[in-house]
């Protein structure tokens, strides 16, 4: 009767390995030069679409949809949502 | 045979049987596989009966059960309210006022910054627990500024207009050249000040105008990014 559950985040194939790699790396860079970087702004249409509830709604999804996919994409994006946010509550 | 601990008059098998045995044991004590079992002990052991003695696990109605089952079946439909939630609070927490949020602005609220996603992470699942600490995070710092009408914004009458506006010009002030800043919007372009108003003693003796002209200064102001 008892099911174990064997929970694997292991990536399933060598496409879902560069996936995880390119987004891993892309996010990296995004965190390093743009979202921890006091001197380099966001890019103008990121500040306007801060006033759109859908446009928060889907970088939250996305912080919840990139960790189930990957831990580390899951980290790495929510590092940036949460910049990203924190900056535009500074701002505005 | 009569002496194995499978045979059907042994004390061994009778406690065996009494315990609900699985049919899969049966055969092993079947009387055609032992020639010496006496019929008396057969309908025991005979297929006919094995679904009378057929194996009923007694329900465990411990808490510890109770909460586990629970916890199982609720957790998917927790999970995607959990989340659904966490959306429109993170999402709204950035343009939410602070008067509605200063609950949160104490000890026991900065705890809950902490415990909420530690809880959502051990009783959901850690993508979750992650959602939970950024929107905590977002709280928390929509907690740190003060809401426009607590700071200077005050003096500017601009009930009419939004304040906050994007940097559209290219060419960028001498100080923010000086600085190294690129701002992409401004907070307050204009800052109206004006003079204190009142009877001052020292100037009312000093001078013949009892109230000094009032002043209006109008500069511009900051901008960040």
């Amino acid at each position: 009767m008892a099911t174990t559950r064997v929970v694997t985040d292991d990536p399933t194939s060598l496409v879902d390995a560069s996936l995880r790699m390119i987004v891993i790396l892309g996010l990296l860079g995004w965190n390093a030069f743009e979202a921890l970087s006091l001197r380099t702004p966001y890019p103008s249409s990121m500040v306007a679409l801060w006033d759109s509830p859908v446009w928060r709604m889907m970088l939250l999804f996305i912080v919840w949809v990139g960790a189930e996919w990957c831990p580390r994409v899951g980290l790495m994006t929510g590092m940036a949502v949460v910049m990203y946010i924190v900056n535009m509550i500074q701002i505005v | 045979m009569a002496s194995s601990p499978k045979a059907p008059g042994s004390p061994n098998y009778r406690s065996r049987a009494n315990s609900q045995i699985s049919p899969m044991a049966s055969p092993m004590v079947s009387p055609v596989a032992s020639p010496k079992v006496s019929p008396m002990a057969s309908p025991k052991v005979s297929p006919v009966a094995s679904p009378v003695a057929s194996p009923i696990e007694e329900m465990d109605m411990s808490l510890l059960s109770w909460l586990t089952n629970t916890h199982t079946v609720l957790k998917w439909p927790v999970t995607i309210l959990t989340v659904a939630a966490l959306l429109v609070a993170g999402a709204f927490a950035g343009i939410a006022s602070r008067k509605s949020l200063e609950f949160l602005d104490n000890s026991i609220g900065s705890a809950v910054f902490f415990i909420f996603p530690l809880v959502c992470s051990v009783v959901l699942d850690w993508p979750t627990g992650l959602l939970a600490a950024v929107v905590s995070l977002i709280v928390f710092a929509r907690l740190q500024k003060r809401d426009s009408s607590e700071g200077f914004s005050d003096t500017v009458n601009d009930k009419s207009e939004q304040n906050t506006k994007l940097i559209s010009n290219p060419h960028r002030w001498f100080i923010e050249r000086m600085l190294g800043e690129r701002p992409v919007a401004i907070s307050s372009d204009r800052i109206i000040t004006s003079a204190v108003q009142g009877n001052d003693s020292r100037i009312a003796s000093s001078s013949s105008p009892s109230q000094s002209p009032s002043l209006s200064i109008e500069s511009s102001s900051s901008s960040h990014k």
